[in-house]
């Protein structure tokens, strides 16, 4: 633990006092060489990925609470508003990516539907995605 | 009987206006992501704004000086305008962030579109400043942030794994994950310390105190009141934590949106939990847009030696009001641009630990100078603590961009 800790600190240090050396060790992710789907997400898309997926897991939690009557019809509905608007903006940064997009397509779909089961399979598939592409950095 | 009384309220007052926005979204991101592995930068952050919170009131009361002169008269008119101007950049970036929040918790409650919205809590927040004298501000909205018990109450009602929390007091790293994930933990770190020990804390307190005729005999309340108030908040803010540890993090939600904060106090309690966390919610933000924009006023007119004091009537300082007045307007104008409230709390946090050494410095430089202070000087315990705090956030301040770049704002 303090090992770990010690590590912490001397990286951040590092990155302090020498500009970032600890980006440089980091993601291949973002040019990799692969195509399409199979390809590294670049920075962006895994910020984009991840946003998308918290926020489509925040309005399962919504609609199930809904669903039993847990929050109020304005409370969800505004919920439900905000977080299609994040996922359209997060549709427009995976751009290229068909089977993210498609997705997001769906969850567009069942956000305007409050469908809190299909909402966490969606949430579940995009978590999944993020983690297989941690295999790139 | 009266002078408990007035302890109890300021015990109440400092808790209720304890969190804030930042606080709020920091600790429900920290809690989804790395469970309890962060309460012990809310505690030690809690313990710096004690001690900080303790010498500003302390200098107030003895040499009746607020922080800001103190900071012109030590720093030098150079660095002094320095500070000035990252503290109004600050202030007004953390205002907009309250107001945005406030926006969007009445949109949550009515359903009526944001932007009209920001500008009617705005409004609302113009009238309680130009009706209300200060006493009646601060006890206002300081015990009607005490809603935000609801989330202590969640907290009594889920079923929480005490000893992990317990564990989450001792300083520890998360225990499997990528480089990344520790880098995004160390932003973490600096950015909850920023965000519990924010400078406009400190210059609407000490400030406060000569608004409310500060003497020595106020000492002792000064202490507890920090102390004891500040101790409660915490709680409410790592309440905020460990509910998103225990009710979030299996789901896969980072908050992204302020809503699911909220919907905490839904999971056990329904409609009824929720109505009572947003009412908590409401006046927690309310506060601190009220507090960050009298600071803006506060050290703009310290700054330039104006009037300045609630106390002393529009008429009296009008230079302070036009200031408090404008920090509003700049603020509400940023809103309206259509930045959401969680990325102005990005931006608020990570200026602010920036300016937190300009802040602390001249402050610690006076509370230990047994010149001016007399035998209310720092003792050893404070100085150490005050220097080995400054030592903290001086570090945290180098850190501050380098990980905010590179972790995009803990995001990766």
């Amino acid at each position: 633990m303090g090992l770990k800790l010690s590590a912490l600190l001397l990286m951040v240090g590092g990155v302090a006092f020498f500009g970032s050396p600890i980006l440089g060790q980091t993601p291949p992710a973002s040019d990799s060489a692969k195509t399409d789907e199979s390809r590294c997400l670049t920075r962006s898309e895994l910020i984009a990925l991840k946003d998308s997926r918290s926020v489509v897991a925040e309005a399962a939690l919504a609609a199930g609470l809904f669903a039993d009557a847990r929050t109020t019809n304005t409370f969800a509905a505004t919920l439900m508003k905000e977080a299609s608007e994040q996922v359209e903006g997060a549709k427009a940064s995976l751009g290229d990516r068909e089977q993210l997009t498609k997705l997001l397509d769906s969850a567009l779909g069942k956000l305007a539907s409050r469908d809190a089961e299909a909402l966490r399979g969606i949430s579940m598939k995009l978590f999944s995605i993020e983690r297989s592409n941690g295999q790139c950095s | 009987m009266g002078s408990v009384l007035e302890l109890t309220l300021g015990i109440m007052t400092a808790m209720g206006g304890f969190v804030d926005v930042s606080e709020l979204v920091f600790a429900a991101q920290a809690g989804s992501r790395f469970l309890f592995a962060l309460i012990w930068v809310f505690a030690l952050g809690t313990i710096g704004i004690m001690v900080f919170g303790e010498m500003a009131g302390r200098v107030a009361a003895v040499s009746k000086q607020p922080v800001f002169n103190l900071m012109r008269q030590r720093l030098g008119l150079q660095v002094g305008l320095l500070t000035l101007v990252g503290a109004v950049i600050v202030n007004g970036i953390t205002c907009a962030a309250e107001i945005g929040g406030l926006a969007i918790v009445l949109q949550l409650l009515l359903g009526w579109p944001y932007r009209l919205l920001a500008v009617l809590v705005t409004t609302m927040l113009i009238a309680t400043i130009w009706i209300l004298p200060f006493k009646g501000i601060e006890r206002s909205v300081g015990l009607l942030g005490l809603f935000m018990i609801a989330f202590l109450a969640v907290t009594a009602a889920i079923d929480v794994p005490w000893k992990d929390v317990a564990l989450g007091l001792i300083p520890s790293t998360p225990r499997a994950g990528s480089s990344m994930d520790l880098l995004s933990y160390a932003y973490f770190v600096v950015a909850i310390i920023s965000a519990v020990i924010f400078p406009y804390e400190v210059y609407f307190y000490s400030s406060g105190g000569i608004e409310e005729g500060w003497s020595l005999k106020d000492l002792p309340i000064n202490r507890v009141t920090t102390i004891v108030g500040f101790a409660l908040g915490s709680l409410l803010a790592i309440s905020l934590l460990v509910n998103a540890a225990v009710l979030f993090s299996a789901k896969q939600i980072d908050p992204q949106l302020p809503a699911t904060v909220a919907l905490q106090a839904a999971i056990p309690f329904g409609k009824i939990g929720l109505l009572l966390a947003l009412t908590g919610m409401f006046f927690a933000f309310a506060g601190a847009a009220i507090e960050t924009c009298l600071s803006n006023a506060y050290c703009i007119a310290q700054f330039f030696g104006w009037e300045w004091g609630r106390y002393r009537g529009k008429a009296e300082a009008p230079r302070f009001t036009v200031a408090w007045l404008a920090t509003f307007g700049i603020a509400l104008a940023i809103v309206l641009t259509g930045i959401g409230p969680l990325d102005l709390v990005e931006y608020a946090v990570v200026s602010s630990i920036l300016v937190l050494p300009l802040t602390y410095f001249p402050l610690l430089l006076v509370a230990s100078d047994e010149k001016y202070m007399g035998r209310y000087a720092n003792g050893i315990f404070a100085n150490v603590m005050g220097w080995l705090f400054f030592a903290i956030i001086t570090v945290a301040a180098v850190a501050a961009l380098p990980l905010f770049f590179i972790t995009a704002g803990g995001k990766l």
